[in-house]
């Protein structure tokens, strides 16, 4: 049965790894020893890696093929509300920077469309973009994306169901292309972790804003002494 | 009051601080009765959680007794003895 290998490696990386490879190959054949096999292995793994253009690490990393992997953020959770009220909620994208603090506003164009504005943090920039509601499943469903032209393409998407006894069960997802992609991936995968993390706390706010009305906070409140030791965020 | 304060990584002290206040209308003051250790405080303790910094008060495991409520407070009443729901603050 045939396969068919999906490139995962673009032509430069390619000529990269093949020249590396074949260098590194060459030295450790040069001075072989038992301390230069390792470097052989790597090696000739470079030089499959170029010949191929195909990367099991890379792919393994999330690199599945040459476009630019999309960044998604995925979050569920239970909130003590009758489906209605949380999907009309959400269903008034205007509401989303109530709980999510990276976005500077959203403001509603007409039925479907809105338009969205983030600030970066530490450059002080923004940026802005229109999206548009495609899909819209009254109670159950709501997508969205951003319309051509966005800077940065973005898309998302909240699923509401029944929670077993009572609340509703929302499961959200937050699609992300970084700009540029190789590069630009790049970069966007080392702050992964960081974006992550920062727009997760974001979205379990949700459950503090549509419970609560409002996000809990001991600020204000007393504390030990600051010291400004360990201070780190 | 008293309060478990974190100075640093694995560095505790009891310190005497300023009583809470009232400060939004949905707020609760309770009177510590017990408090237990919980799992996660190890990670607070050994400084994996970025957001601490030192002069933070631990302890989010307790029952007590309500000392006193907001205006906006209405499922509890001054007396109340109560089990505190971990996830704020």
């Amino acid at each position: 049965m045939e396969k068919k290998i999906t490139k995962n490696v673009g032509p430069v990386e390619q000529a990269v790894s093949m020249a590396l490879g074949a260098y590194m190959a060459y030295r450790a054949i040069r001075n072989l020893r038992y301390r230069s096999v390792p470097a052989l292995v790597a090696g000739g793994y470079l030089m499959v890696r170029g010949g191929l253009g195909y990367c099991p690490v890379s792919r393994w990393l999330g690199k599945k093929d040459l476009g630019s992997p999309a960044i998604n953020l995925r979050a569920v959770m239970t909130v003590n509300k009758p489906r209605e009220e949380v999907y009309g909620y959400w269903r008034n994208l205007t509401n989303l920077p109530s709980f999510m603090a990276h976005l500077k506003e959203v403001v509603e164009i007409d039925e479907r469309r809105s338009h969205w504005v983030i600030e970066t943090p530490g450059i002080g920039g923004r940026i802005e973009w229109d999206a548009e509601v495609v899909k819209d499943e009254p109670n159950r469903l709501i997508g969205w994306q951003s319309v051509n032209g966005a800077a940065i393409k973005n898309a998302g998407k909240v699923e509401f169901d029944d929670a077993p006894r009572q609340g509703t069960e929302i499961r959200i997802v937050f699609s992300y292309h970084p700009p540029a992609g190789g590069l630009g991936t790049g970069v966007a995968k080392l702050f992964m972790p960081v974006f992550r993390g920062i727009i997760e706390d974001e979205i379990f706010n949700f459950k503090r804003v549509i419970e609560a009305g409002e996000i809990p906070t001991t600020k204000g409140q007393p504390a030990g002494k600051r010291t400004g030791k360990f201070k780190l965020i | 009051m008293k309060a478990l304060c974190w100075n640093g990584v694995r560095d505790l002290n009891v310190e005497r601080v300023d009583d809470p206040k009232l400060l939004n209308p949905k707020d609760a003051i309770v009177k510590v009765t017990m408090s237990s250790v919980c799992g996660s405080d190890l990670h607070l303790i050994n400084g994996f959680i970025p957001s601490m910094q030192a002069g933070d008060i631990l302890g989010h495991e307790f029952i007590g007794e309500v000392a006193e409520i907001g205006r906006g407070v209405q499922q509890l009443a001054v007396g109340d003895r109560v089990v505190v729901v971990s996830v704020i603050g």
